[in-house]
This record gives C-alpha cells, sequence and structure tokens, in this order.
C-alpha cells in the first residue's frame, strides 16, 4: 500500500533534509490518490460520465496547480 | 461468489417458469448441465450474464430479444432471470427483467436475503461489479471457444488485457486517458499572444502528429479485421480441404491404380504376344506330335522289315537291264522272265532323292520330337506371367470401380480453385502484415516526434508569464500519466510471472508430453516441444492451454482478492461456468482435463453436449459431481419420422427431445439434485 504522502514532514525522517524530488514524488502520490478515488467513483456507473469525469479531473489538476504557487512540479 | 440458484421466466427458450439449483458443496463443486447442441446450454450462460450485467456474450444471437416467442404470442410481456447466490458469508437475490411493454419499470434490483426478507440494495450495479467487475465476468462465464481466443498469433492483445483485467488495472487505464484528454485541453487553451507564436507552430505539429498516430491506429484496427477475415477465409478453406483430403487422397489411389492398371494391360499384351509367338514358331510341334510318332512308328516298321533303307539301288538295276547282263554274268534279254524278275526289283528300289529324303524326314520328325519336349516349359510360364497380368489387371479394375464410386460427386477443380485462393489468401495476409508493419514503425517514429515537440512546448509555454500555468499544469499531467504508464507495466510483469508459473504448474498435471510454456513479454502465448519447436496451434495440447490460461486468470484473481493496492480493483473468487469447454480435445485430453476441471474453481458448472460428457469425462468427474441435470427440448410439431433421442443416467432413462408438447421451449429436468 502506498504511503500517506502528508506524513513526509514527519519527524520519523529524522534530521535528515527532505529533497525537492522527495517532496515532488509525495504531493505527485497525492495527486495520484485523488485521481484514483476520482475514476473509483465513476468506474460503475453506467451511464456516460466521461465528459463529467474528465472536467472533475480537470479541476482536480488545476487545484494543485494554482497560480502563483511556486512548488517545482516539473 | 458461490451460486445456489437460478431461476428463469419466458427467458429466450426457457418457457414458462424454471430453475436450477447449484452444489455449493466444497466437495463436490460440480454441476453438470447435458444438452445437445441449439437445446440451451449457452442461453443458461448467458442467463447468468444478462442478469448479473444485462449483457450477452457476443457469439448470442439475437441478442435483443429475450422474452420467450411462445410466450409473447400469449400475451405475456416480461421475462426476468433471478440468481440466488452467497458472497462473503451473506445471501443474494439478483433480479433482471426485460419488459416489452413498459420501459419504466426497474430492470435490475439486488437485495440481501436476512431472515427471509429481502432488503434491496441501493447500488445493484456497484455491488455486482464489486463481487465480480464486469470485465472479470467473461473469465469466468465463458464459452467453449473463449479458451480459443488465447491460442492465434494475432490474439495477443486479449491476452494482455485478460491479464489487466484481473489485475483490475481498469482505474489506471482510465486515469491515463483522462490524463491525456485533459493535457491536451491545457494545451488547446493556451492564449495566443505575440510571443506564443513559436507554441502555435509546435503545437500544430502536435495536433498534425497526433492526428498521423490516431489515422495509422485506426488503419492498423481496419487491417487487423481484414487479417481476421482474411484468416477466417483461409480457416474455411483449410476445413474443407481437410474435408475433402479423404477424396484426394482417394484421387492419389485412383491415379496410382490407373498406373498400376496400364502396366498390368501392357504386360497382358507382351504375354499374350509371347504366348502367340511361341505357338507361331512352335506350334507346329505340338499338332505334329501323332504325324510325328506316325512317321517314326512307320519308318521304324519299314527299316524293321528291310524296306528302309532300300535293298537295292534303281541306279544299279537300271544299269544291269541296260547292259542285259546280270553281274554274275547271265544274260538278262529283255522280255525274258530273268530280265522281268530284275526289273521287278525296282518297285523295291530307291534312288538317291528318296533316300536323302527320308533321312531329312527322320532328321526333322527328330527335331520336332525333342523341340516339343522343351515346349511345355515355356509356354507354361509365358501362360503364367499372362495370368498374373490378367489378375493384377482385374484386381486394379475393381479397386478403381469402388474408389469410383466413393469420389461421385466430389468436384476436384473446385479443389484445386480452393487451394489457388488459398494461396491468394495467404499472399494478402503477407501484405497486411507488412502494412501494419510500416504503420507501427510509423506510429513509433510519430510517438517519438509527439513526445520531443510536446516537452518543447511544455518548456517553451512555462517560460512565457501568461502560459507559463497551462505549462505547469500539462506538466503535470504528463509527469502523473507517466508514473501510472510505468506502474501499469510493473504491476503487468508481475501478473506475467504468476500467471506463467500457474500455466505451467497446470501443464505439468494434464499433459501427457514433455511441453514447454512460451510466453513473451509482448504477450504472445504458445507450446513448444522439447526440442523447441512450436506446436500447431489446432492441436489438443494447445487447447488445453487456453483452459489452462483460464484456470490460473482464476487462480489469480482469487489470490487477488484481498490485494490492498487502491489504484487496482481486488480480485475475487467466482464460479466458474464453462460452456462446451472441451472443443477439439481428443477423449484422452477429455479425461484428463476433466480431472483437472473440478480444482479450477470453487464452483464449477459444466454445460456439455453428450459427445463431450462422455463416459470417460463423467467417470473423472464423479467424485466430484454435485448436481446434474438434462435440458429437454420441448416441440409443438408431432414426431413424425423421427427417432426417440434419448440417455440413460444410473440405468433411468431420460428423452432428450419431446414431441406433441405444449410447447416449443426447453425444460431444465433434475437428474440429481445438490
Amino acid at each position: 500500500m502506498a504511503h500517506d504522502p502528508t506524513t513526509v514532514h514527519g519527524g520519523r525522517k529524522g534530521n535528515r533534509m527532505i529533497s525537492g524530488d522527495e517532496i515532488q514524488t509525495a504531493k505527485n502520490d497525492l495527486v495520484i490518490r485523488e485521481i484514483i478515488e476520482l475514476e473509483r467513483s465513476y468506474f460503475f456507473e453506467k451511464r456516460n460520465v466521461k465528459t463529467e469525469r474528465q472536467r472533475k479531473l480537470r479541476d482536480l489538476i488545476e487545484r494543485h496547480t494554482k497560480p502563483g504557487d511556486q512548488v517545482n512540479d516539473s | 461468489m458461490i451460486l445456489d440458484e437460478i431461476r428463469l421466466t419466458n427467458f429466450r427458450c426457457f418457457y414458462g417458469e424454471t430453475f436450477l439449483r447449484f452444489s455449493n458443496d466444497p466437495d463436490k463443486n460440480v454441476t453438470i448441465v447435458y444438452a445437445e447442441n441449439g437445446v440451451g446450454k449457452t442461453t443458461l450462460l448467458n442467463a447468468l450474464l444478462w442478469c448479473f450485467y444485462g449483457e450477452t456474450t457476443a457469439r448470442f444471437e439475437k441478442r435483443e430479444e429475450i422474452l420467450n416467442y411462445d410466450a409473447k404470442k400469449e400475451g405475456r410481456t416480461i421475462a426476468s432471470v433471478e440468481v440466488l447466490f452467497e458472497h462473503n458469508d451473506k445471501r443474494y437475490i439478483a433480479k433482471r427483467f426485460s419488459s416489452i411493454s413498459s420501459a419504466s419499470q426497474r430492470e435490475f434490483v439486488v437485495a440481501r436475503i436476512d431472515e427471509g426478507s429481502h432488503i434491496p440494495l441501493d447500488s445493484p450495479d456497484t455491488f455486482i461489479n464489486t463481487v465480480i467487475p464486469r470485465d472479470m465476468a467473461s473469465h469466468f462465464l465463458f464459452d467453449g471457444e473463449h479458451a480459443e481466443v488465447f491460442l492465434g498469433e494475432n490474439n495477443r492483445g486479449s491476452i494482455k488485457s485478460a491479464v489487466r483485467d484481473i489485475l483490475g488495472c481498469s482505474l489506471i487505464e482510465t486515469a491515463i486517458e483522462d490524463l491525456q484528454a485533459v493535457s491536451n485541453q491545457f494545451r488547446k487553451q493556451i492564449p495566443k499572444t505575440a510571443a506564443t507564436a513559436q507554441h502555435e507552430v509546435l503545437n500544430s505539429r502536435i495536433d498534425t502528429l497526433t492526428t498521423q498516430i490516431e489515422m495509422a491506429k485506426a488503419s492498423i484496427e481496419q487491417l487487423k479485421k481484414k487479417r481476421e477475415q482474411t484468416d477466417q477465409q483461409i480457416k474455411d478453406i483449410d476445413t474443407k480441404l481437410r474435408n475433402t483430403a479423404a477424396a484426394k487422397e482417394l484421387q492419389h489411389s485412383r491415379d496410382r491404380l490407373n498406373a498400376q492398371l496400364a502396366r498390368a494391360q501392357k504386360r497382358q499384351k507382351e504375354y499374350a504376344d509371347e504366348v502367340y509367338k511361341w505357338l507361331g514358331e512352335n506350334g507346329r510341334f505340338i499338332v505334329s506330335k501323332r504325324i510325328t510318332e506316325e512317321t517314326f512308328s512307320f519308318l521304324d516298321e519299314k527299316e524293321h522289315r528291310g524296306r528302309i533303307p532300300s535293298p537295292y539301288n534303281e541306279e544299279f538295276v537300271r544299269d544291269i537291264l541296260e547292259a542285259e547282263e546280270c553281274i554274275c554274268g547271265a544274260k538278262l534279254e529283255p522280255g525274258s522272265a530273268e530280265s522281268k524278275k530284275v526289273a521287278s526289283l525296282l518297285e523295291k528300289a530307291a534312288n538317291q532323292v528318296m533316300r536323302d529324303r527320308v533321312s531329312k524326314v527322320r532328321g526333322r520328325l527328330t527335331s520336332l520330337k525333342d523341340e516339343r519336349a522343351k515346349a511345355p516349359g515355356r509356354l507354361t510360364k509365358a501362360k503364367a506371367h499372362l495370368a498374373d497380368a490378367n489378375d493384377e489387371f482385374a484386381t486394379a479394375e475393381a479397386q478403381l470401380a469402388v474408389i469410383s464410386e466413393k469420389l461421385k460427386g466430389i468436384n476436384f477443380e473446385d479443389i484445386a480453385e480452393r487451394e489457388r485462393r488459398r494461396d491468394e489468401l495467404r499472399a494478402e495476409l503477407r501484405d497486411i502484415d507488412r502494412k501494419i508493419g510500416s504503420l507501427r514503425t510509423n506510429i513509433e517514429g510519430s510517438e517519438r516526434e509527439k513526445t520531443r515537440v510536446n516537452k518543447e512546448s511544455i518548456e517553451l509555454t512555462k517560460q512565457d508569464k501568461q502560459t507559463a500555468i497551462y505549462g505547469r499544469r500539462r506538466n503535470l499531467c504528463e509527469n502523473i500519466k507517466g508514473k501510472l504508464e510505468i506502474q501499469l507495466v510493473n504491476e503487468e510483469d508481475q501478473a506475467r510471472k504468476v500467471l506463467r508459473a500457474g500455466i505451467k504448474r497446470i501443464l505439468e498435471a494434464t499433459t501427457r508430453k514433455v511441453l514447454r510454456l512460451r510466453m513473451t513479454d509482448n504477450y504472445v502465448i504458445s507450446l513448444v516441444n522439447s526440442d523447441g519447436t512450436a506446436l500447431p496451434k489446432s492441436s489438443g495440447e494447445n487447447q488445453l492451454l487456453g483452459l489452462a490460461f483460464t484456470a490460473a486468470l482464476v487462480e489469480f484473481a482469487k489470490v487477488r482478492k484481498n490485494a490492498q493496492d487502491y489504484r487496482l480493483l481486488p480480485g475475487t473468487i467466482a464460479p466458474l461456468v464453462l460452456d462446451s469447454p472441451f472443443g477439439q480435445l481428443d477423449e484422452a485430453y477429455r479425461a484428463t482435463t476433466a480431472e483437472f476441471i473440478p480444482k479450477m474453481a470453487r464452483q464449477v458448472v459444466l454445460l456439455v453436449s453428450k459427445s463431450q460428457g462422455s463416459e470417460d469425462v463423467l467417470n473423472a468427474l464423479k467424485d466430484h459431481l454435485g448436481a446434474e441435470y438434462l435440458l429437454v427440448r420441448h416441440n409443438t410439431e408431432p414426431r413424425g419420422e423421427r427417432q426417440q433421442e434419448s440417455r440413460y443416467f444410473e440405468g433411468k432413462e431420460f428423452n432428450t427431445a419431446v414431441f406433441d408438447a405444449e410447447y416449443d421451449g426447453t425444460q431444465i429436468v433434475e437428474i440429481t439434485g445438490p
């Protein structure tokens, strides 16, 4: 099971400096988890939900990439 | 899921209300349903699929016509299928309706059975998909040809999607697809400014490449369909040629016998000529036997009497008479008694010519006698050869008559035409493969370029303040998409290893030969002999491979039941319903496979025809048989000239077809209940 990315900054990591890559990975994992949950919520729907699902995904991506946010997501 | 019971009401060929209870005993886990072709085996399988998902298998004909024809004639409007089952120690009933009068009625309900009362579930579709996800269902409820799907050279796509289905990759797959779509939306949304002119160029290039890739993929799909059709045409021709292979064999025999006949005829003539020639040369020896014997006898007699050779020389007697004086000096006056006496000697006298003749006659007669002595051997030999040739001719002629009778009605020009067409189709197939290969190369090139241009576009977008946000969003979409793609590949890699090991183990337990499984990372699946040569796809071993693959999938789904990865759908334990699973397996393999079938899943439902459910198969299954049913065809028509059709189970006779019945349809008859 994937670890909870929100705990990366916790004390268990000791005094080691957390690299930018690790922060980015944790952030991406969080996004992935949200995306999969979104997909799961539509998975058993029989009606045509592709447009709605992709709109919600777009919202999700926008939420994680707010203008002015300086996080390196490259 | 464990199936308890299925109840059918006016569903397709099942008229009225009928039901079947499945064995859920873990030791006697096989429920077997016997039915001849066209009586309802596949309908029963499809009743389960339709009840759970509202769908039927692709091969199910007239899929939209659910209501039984006789029921419809009687004015009934609703058909339904109910399935009672257990899941996680709770009992449920799923019911689906098809109504031709009202569309408003709820089509599908699932209720939990709690102390006799039915508690309906809010989201029946979601619930069923949690019990057995639809994508996995076709691997549990399948008809016999399902197994064969995995055998074709070009069915690696089917294998890949089967692995992904059981792996529960659907969420990841849809996420990848959606991320691509959203990334494209962001790209197209980038505002057009003077500074983004370069971006416009890249964007346009990406669109062009995307179109090229899509068109190439569409062409590949079309070509694949054409390939399938061509392949099917070749298979059809092969089947027809196989059917005429016997005729071809007979034709070969006919050619051989015709050649034999010609040779026998030639020998007949040679030996007949030999006999005639001999008769021409030596016949006189045979026919002269009597005259020779008489002549010899005459000569011998005359010799014996001293007349041959003659005692007097004619020339000598005539010289004495002419000299009128005997060699003793006595005078022989012409007309005198002495002269007359000497002259009378001329009657017995022989001249030189006569003596020569007698000598020649004797020589010739001796030759005739000698040749006649040799005659029987030569003639008998010639006659024996002639008799042999006659015999051979007669035998070949009789065999030809038999073959000719068998070959009546077979058109050999038609066979030649088919073979010619087959060659043409194979050439077409090669051409299609070349085109597909070329399109794939183009796609790979375009995708590489697209990735490069895409990166360039994202970088460019990020550098511009006005467009930077779109660049970041696209970047996030692409990053996550890439991660998910890598995860998918890794998961598949693990799944392949598990399946490979599962199939190997199953094959070791069931096949007669030492076989090795070959499953490449690209899902090309085949069996090879110990020397490394691939077995023909039509072989029994490969039929078995299809089943082994299915068994391994079922096992894999079971192993994954408690999988915790949130990105993947968990596996499931589901009943395995096998419609005519033995395909082209020979009797020995059927029995071996039948031994293995109870181990394939916790609960197995086997739908078999008489030939598939042979004595050996039933013997192999007998320790695991929990329930047995027979599907009986009812016909309103009278029997007429038709033979009574029946089967015997434990000494009891069961009719498999009923005539003068009240309805046309199928009845489920219980032989042994669970």
